[in-house]
Formats: structure tokens, sequence, C-alpha cells
């Protein structure tokens, strides 16, 4: 691979999952993160894909599908809400 | 008399209501039933034998007084062992919660108590709910009553077998990627995941926040109306909870599907699926024709990419809620959902955020369909049931892809939009094993999708087919 260009997930499945726990504070084994970089592998890739479309321009206006919602009964300028 | 356990909910609801049935007889052959035929299915986590008879008991002395609890009086029902029941041990199919007892029950244990249930038991699920093959490590793996061999499905694996082997007349399940359709599916039963917010989460232990929803598990369409009346309607105790009337689900059961605009997504409803499937659905389209629906051809350009935002939602958020125990108790897990949950902490921020966008993305495609058909109708998962341990398929000839994954194909669908979907039996495989599709339908029109799946059952026998059992 050129010094160059950048390497993705997508040129290189094999992740650091290792780097990604200690990062995360999650304690795994090797055995463990082999086993959670095999599933890992194909959900980053897909998950990737999928950015990069919903990146497109044509989707800039789209909201998450995240909302708060004000506790059931309580007023719309209750503290609680 | 018929043996009471082959009566559909309706029936013996019915009986019991004229006297011609004893709760405690209804009770009675239900435990007799479980007793003969639980030790190798292993539907159940937990049995209230005595509990379920000294209930009946006091339902039959209402009955005899002339009064009636409600549309479910002295029927027996299992809850998924995710739903909490006060001061009964409730374990989400974990060791983690092994010994944990509800202070309180869910709201839909208190609604269908209200309705006269008599809770039989809890049923086996895949551990948290997460994951698709009820092949539970810790209270033992689920078997498919059509073939013990073969898988139930799951998450809500326990909930569907029960109810196809004749050990209650219904159970609830709880569907966020598709764990209610897809053991009702493959055991050949109906289940319902309501419109996200119809039915109350309340006292369930959650999977995925912004996808659970808990449904009703049936026989027969009928039943689903029935039982979904009981437990549907606006919580309070539950955010997310709507704020809407609900329908009289029985109301128009009967009134056909007569100029019903059904729709399909012919790019992707139909490839990539096991031939039978395809063949199944098919003929149920043209069942739906003979009734007088129209099939209308629909594009929905974004609807690839829904499996991997229902992985990403699926996964991040359980990792959420059980971030802390993963640290303080990781071999209290069974090997595959630690694994899950291990991978949904490594996902970044934007992909989850991303996906939510495609969420509302997809649905904004679906809503906007709606203007030209009433409902969906496509394959609930591509295949028929696989052998029992396997963590692979082969969809097509030859290739072997990830069950969990390929089982999504077409459940995330409604999960990632938040409409409503029904199971219906549609047919078998040349082993005999049972295929299931969903009507999907607009938010909050359950009513709807149980009118067509219930004309649907008139025309066709599939769901009067029992498996069996020695």
């Amino acid at each position: 691979m050129s010094n160059q260009t950048p390497a993705s997930a997508d040129d290189d499945p094999r992740l650091d999952v290792a780097a990604l726990a200690r990062v995360a504070d999650l304690p795994l084994t090797p055995a463990r993160a082999a086993a959670v970089e095999a599933v890992l592998s194909v959900w980053w890739r897909d998950a990737n894909e999928l950015s990069r479309k919903m990146s497109a321009e044509r989707h800039r206006a789209l909201m998450p599908v995240t909302v708060f919602t004000p506790p059931h009964g309580a007023a719309e300028d209750s503290p609680q809400s | 008399m018929t043996n009471p356990t082959e009566l559909t909910l309706a029936e013996a609801a019915s009986a019991v209501r004229c006297g011609e049935l004893s709760a405690t007889e209804l009770v009675a052959a239900s435990l007799d039933r479980i007793g003969r035929h639980d030790q190798v299915l292993k539907s159940f986590i937990s049995v209230y034998e005595e509990q379920a008879r000294e209930v009946a008991k006091a339902a039959d002395m209402l009955t005899r007084a002339g009064h009636s609890m409600g549309p479910l009086h002295g029927v027996p029902i299992a809850l998924k062992d995710n739903i909490a029941m006060r001061g009964l041990r409730t374990t989400a199919g974990s060791k983690v919660l092994a010994n944990w007892l509800p202070e309180a029950d869910a709201t839909v244990t208190t609604r269908l108590r209200q309705a006269g249930a008599i809770f039989i038991g809890k049923t086996n699920m895949h551990e948290f709910a997460w994951g698709g093959t009820s092949a539970n490590p810790h209270y033992g793996a689920v078997r498919n009553p059509w073939n013990t061999e073969r898988f139930p499905a799951g998450s809500s694996g326990g909930s569907a077998v029960a109810v196809a082997a004749r050990f209650c007349q219904g159970a609830v399940g709880t569907d966020t990627g598709g764990s209610i359709r897809l053991p009702s599916a493959i055991n050949g039963t109906v289940g319902l995941r309501p419109t996200y917010g119809r039915v109350s989460n309340h006292g369930i232990v959650p999977l995925a926040w912004s996808m659970d929803t808990a449904g009703p598990m049936t026989r027969t369409v009928e039943d689903c109306a029935l039982m979904f009346g009981a437990m549907a309607g606006f919580d309070a105790n539950d955010a997310a909870s709507a704020r809407r009337t609900c329908d009289d689900y029985t109301r128009h059961l009967k009134a056909g599907c007569r100029h019903l605009r059904i729709g399909i997504v012919p790019g992707y409803f139909f490839e990539h699926l096991q031939k039978p499937v395809h063949d199944a659905v098919r003929a149920a389209l043209a069942t739906f024709v003979d009734l007088g629906a129209q099939v209308v051809e629909v594009e929905i350009d974004n609807i690839h990419g829904n499996i991997s935002a229902q992985l990403t939602i699926e996964s991040a958020e359980p990792s959420t809620y059980h971030q802390r125990t993963l640290r303080e108790r990781p071999d209290d897990y069974g090997d595959d959902v630690r694994t899950l949950l291990d991978a949904g902490e490594l996902l970044l921020a934007t992909h989850y955020l991303q996906a939510q966008r495609y969420r509302a993305l997809l649905r904004a495609e679906f809503m906007d369909a709606f203007a030209s058909v009433d409902v969906f109708v496509c394959p609930s998962l591509p295949f028929a049931a696989t052998r029992l341990g396997e963590t692979r398929v082969a969809i097509e000839h030859g290739v072997d892809e990830d069950m969990l994954s390929a089982i999504m194909q077409f459940t995330g669908i409604a999960s990632l939009t938040g409409l409503p979907s029904l199971n219906v039996p549609c047919g078998f495989d040349p082993d005999g094993l049972p295929i299931g599709m969903q009507i999907i339908g607009r938010p909050f029109d359950e009513a709807t999708l149980l009118r067509a799946g219930h004309a649907f059952q008139q025309a066709t026998a599939f769901h009067r087919q029992a498996p069996p059992l020695a």
C-alpha cells in the first residue's frame, strides 16, 4: 500500500480491536478480541458504506430518529421536560 | 368434546364464558401437555403449575357467579421471560438476572391479567433477546415442534413454540429486530409487532430502546386481535407510549380485503430467498387477488442498507444498557451475546447516528408509498428452519451466509420505520417446515393488518395444521 494513501477498513478489514477496546475501557482477551474482530470486520464495512450513502448532499436535511420525550403529563415548561 | 388444548383462544374463551368448559379443565390440559412435551422442546423457563390452578379455580367461581374478567377470562397465556411479573423470577433468559424477582408487574402483565388471562408460565428466549436462534446457554436450546432437530428462531422462540405446540392459547413476545415475527414464521403461528409506542414497554427488560415492542403470538389472526386489544393502549409509565385511542381490533375483522391495495417491492421482496419461501409468498399474493385485493409494484429506492442500519442500532443500544454488567460479570453472559455486546461498544457514534438518519429516510419513503397502497406483503424471512446449532445458512445454492444478518433481511423494514407488521403462516417447504409472510401497514393501522390476515386465514388452512408431537 502506498504511503500516500490512507488505509481504510474497506481496504484492510483487519481491525485493531484490542486498541479500540482499550479506548472503550473494555477488557478483552486475545481470544475474545479475535471473536469480536470477526463480527466487526463485516459490520464496519457495511456501516461505512451506509455512512457514505447518508453523507450525500441530497440527505443533508435528514434528522436522526432520536427524540427527547417530555414525561407524560408534564407541562411544556416543566423543569423535568 | 375436543381436547381443550386444540381450541383456539377465541374458542376457549367462548367455551369458558358459556360454561361449556371450565378454566380449571383448560389449565389442567395445558399443564398436562407441557409436562408431556416440554422436556424436549424447552419452551418454558418457569411453569406456574400451582398458581395457575388456583387462579383457574377463582375464574370458575366468577363464571358461576355470572361474572367475566374480560375477553381472555380463564384462558392460559404465557409471557416471554423478559416481561416482569411481581414476585416471580424474571430472567430475560440470562444468568445475570437468574434471581431477579420484580417488585411490580410490567404494564402488559397487568393488562392481560385484568382481561382475565391465566399466566401458565414464562417462556424461554434468546439470552436478553439479542439473537435469533433461542439457543439459550443457561436454560437449554428451544426446539422446533415441527422437527425437533430444527431451530425455532427467536428471540421469542419459547413463546412461538408454546403456542404452536398447543401448550397455551396465546403468548406474549417482544420484537426489536424481528423477534416476534421470525419465530412465528418458523413455527407456523401468528405474531404481531405493533406500531412502536402502541403497547407499553414498561417493566420489560430492554434490548434496543428505539426499536423495542411487545406483541401477541397466537394460532389465528382472530386470537391475535383479541389479545392485542387487551394489551394495547397509552401508558404514562413508558416515555415512548403513544397518546392515541386504540381501535376495536375485532370490529372489522371479518370485513374482507376487497379493494385492498397490496404493495410489493419486486427488486427486494422476491430477491435472495429460498425457492419454497418465494413460491409460498407469491401464492399468498394470488390468494389475496382472488379475495379481491390488488397488487401494486412500488419502488423503495433506499431499501438496501436496512440490515446494516438495524445491526448498528441493535448492537449499540444493548451495549449501552449492558455496559456496566459486561465489565463486572462478563463470564455470566453466553458466548454469542457477549461477543455481540463487545462488538456494539466499538462502533462509532457516527455509525449509530447515520443509521438513525437512515431510519428517517426509509420511513419517509414508506409513508409516501402509503398514498398508493394500504399494506405491504413480503416474506418474514428468506429461509425455512435451519438445523439446530447452525450459525450460518445457505439461501442461494452453495453460498453460506451469517445467520444473524440473513435472518433480518425482511424484518428490519418495520423495526426501523416503527410500522406495524403481522406474521401470518402461508405455506410449508418440502420438508414440512412452516413459512410465514409479513403484512406491514401504516402507523397505528393494526386493524387493517388483522383484517387482511383474517381474510387470508378464512381462505386457507395453513394455520389449522399442528406439529406432529409424539
